[in-house]
């Protein structure tokens, strides 16, 4: 940071330090093991719990852990907007398969072309989803001729389209891709 | 840190038949392991994965055509060839053998790389503070959201954690000696090597070497009152042999080095990084700030709102039980320098030069490890 390097993507670049602090932070755990000694159970049900609640957090965000944060941000909630979360875009791909998933028994919203052309806002990549893909789709990059669009926190691609929102991807009520259908023409 | 053992410690002793902090860390990542590789196929691509997954197969084929084939220079996207490839390699390799879909052998890959990290923690830990810092060095970074969720598709950075943490190992290993051993040189020579190859900042890992080896040297110092020629030598030729073989190794591994002066190559990837071309905003605390001027507490500032409450809270705990150690240290090496001024300063080198490892350190009298003064009785 002191030479002004470049960063971005919350702090992935510098991952490799948190398993390092991890090593210092259980250096804190070995100095409090005395004291907590002289209180096991109640050690034991705090940490637990604190555990617990840990783990039930990245349950519910799951597969999108990496999007946590602490108390100290307002948590997942608290800090969206306040910070990038998602900018690795990873919600579009389960926006993708709840939208396949939903293609399979709706029929209202199936286009009138097969297969229907789609637009998925990864940033750079947008041309490029096929490994993503699991039915036959066009992919498309122009919004304004896309059957369907998926925005995400990075790239809210479908900003002043003619579309209607038909589902979010959301943790704790918060929302990281938008899928949107082509509003049918009249 | 801790001057007593706790019941914990009691109940498992260092020697006994089996140790209840590995058996601990066992059973955690093994049940870590399942869970990762059950759910592997949950992640989304993300945006690196895209053409890193072109990279791998490509980078592989580098050398499975005896350096003809150079579409990993030509048809990937710039600057990946900057990266050594040899995760993306590795990958390509396994995904070549349909165990899946590719994007799911990707995922469990890299969070099988991620878990190999997370298990050097257990020895780290060991070496830098004792039992139980590992286990809970490595419940604390699974806990980490951002930690845990990163390890299936970060897929430059996780094989990078996995390259810098074994280093690390390997550094404290080979330094644990006053004059380490060829051995432990020869793996922290392929370690670091190996970091380096995965992203030019593993660099960084002979600064903490060097560190580490000068500790080593102040040790011999302090318990030889002087440094002789011959240990000189010796150390340096460890040195040596380490940035030789890492220099070896990365050069193996990272294909770009092999196509011109593997130094100047080096340069040309580290400058890039270093002033990469890319700028916009994004939100920071409420704040908006820009990739290329970031404030000075970016970092830890992220850190603050990333790393669970309990990490935030055992790091605290930490810095303020090593203050208070160093405090006292200092009291009892001015204590020391007032009896003996060398031996005073000799026990402060020593204090410092062992702190690369977690030996216990006698704090009332560490003079008397190098004088056997009886003053020390008095401190």
């Amino acid at each position: 940071m002191l030479q002004r390097a470049t960063m971005y993507d919350g702090i992935r670049h510098v991952l490799f330090v948190i398993p390092m602090l991890a090593v210092v932070a259980g250096l804190g755990w070995r100095a409090l093991l005395p004291p907590l000694n002289r209180a096991p159970v109640i050690a034991a049900v705090v940490a637990g719990a604190y555990v617990g609640s840990i783990v039930a957090t990245l349950a519910v965000l799951h597969p999108l852990e990496y999007v946590a944060m602490n108390a100290l941000a307002g948590g997942t909630r608290g800090a969206y907007g306040n910070f990038e979360l998602d900018y690795w875009s990873a919600a579009a791909t389960e926006a993708l398969r709840r939208l396949e998933h939903r293609l399979d028994y709706d029929s209202s919203i199936q286009p009138v072309e097969t297969p229907p052309s789609i637009l998925i806002c990864i940033g750079w990549r947008e041309g490029s989803v096929h490994p993503i893909l699991k039915r036959p789709w066009i992919v498309e990059t122009d919004p304004d001729t896309a059957d369907f669009i998926i925005a995400t926190e990075r790239s809210h691609c479908a900003d002043n389209t003619p579309v209607v929102l038909i589902d979010e991807v959301k943790r704790f009520d918060r929302t990281f891709a938008w899928v949107y259908a082509r509003r049918a023409e009249n | 840190m801790a001057t007593s053992p706790s019941r914990l410690e009691r109940r498992a002793k260092p020697g006994s038949a089996i140790d209840a902090e590995i058996v601990a860390v066992t059973a955690l990542l093994s049940a870590v392991l399942v869970v990762g590789l059950a759910t592997a196929a949950d992640y989304g691509l993300t945006v690196d994965e895209f053409n890193t997954d072109d990279y791998g197969p490509k980078a592989l084929a580098w050398y499975t055509s005896g350096f003809v084939d150079r579409s990993h220079f030509e048809t990937v996207e710039f600057p990946l060839w900057y990266y050594g490839p040899w995760f993306q390699m590795l990958t390509a390799y396994i995904q070549s053998f349909d165990l899946a879909d590719r994007v799911t052998v990707r995922h469990a890959m890299t969070f099988l790389v991620g878990l190999a990290a997370l298990a050097a923690l257990l020895p780290i830990g060991r070496l830098a503070g004792g039992r139980w810092a590992g286990l809970a060095a490595i419940a604390l970074c699974l806990m980490t959201g951002y930690f845990y969720g990163s390890l299936f598709f970060t897929p430059i950075d996780v094989p990078f954690v996995a390259a810098m943490t074994w280093a690390t190992l390997a550094i404290l290993v080979m330094t644990r000696q006053v004059l380490p051993s060829w051995r432990a040189s020869i793996a922290a020579g392929l370690l670091t090597g190996l970091a380096v190859a995965t992203r030019t900042g593993g660099i960084i890992t002979h600064a903490y070497l060097l560190g580490a080896l000068l500790l080593c040297a102040a040790e011999f110092f302090a318990t030889h009152d002087r440094l002789t020629p011959r240990y000189l030598v010796a150390i340096v030729a460890r040195y040596g042999a380490v940035v030789g073989i890492a220099s070896i190794t990365a050069f193996a591994l990272w294909p770009w080095l092999q196509i011109g002066n593997p130094f100047a190559q080096f340069k040309i990837a580290l400058v890039h990084f270093a002033t990469i071309p890319m700028s916009f905003e994004f939100p920071h605390w409420g704040g908006q700030v820009s990739t290329s001027a970031l404030p000075v507490s970016y970092i830890p500032a992220q850190l603050l709102a990333r790393l669970p409450e309990a990490f935030l809270v055992l790091l605290a705990v930490a810095f303020i039980h090593g203050v208070a150690a160093a405090a006292r240290l200092a009291r009892d090496a001015a204590v020391t320098w007032r009896v003996d001024r060398g031996a005073g300063l000799r026990a402060g080198l020593l204090t410092l030069a062992r702190a690369r490892h977690s030996r216990r350190v006698r704090r009332r009298c560490p003079a008397a490890w190098i004088s056997h003064a009886p003053a020390c009785d008095h401190v």
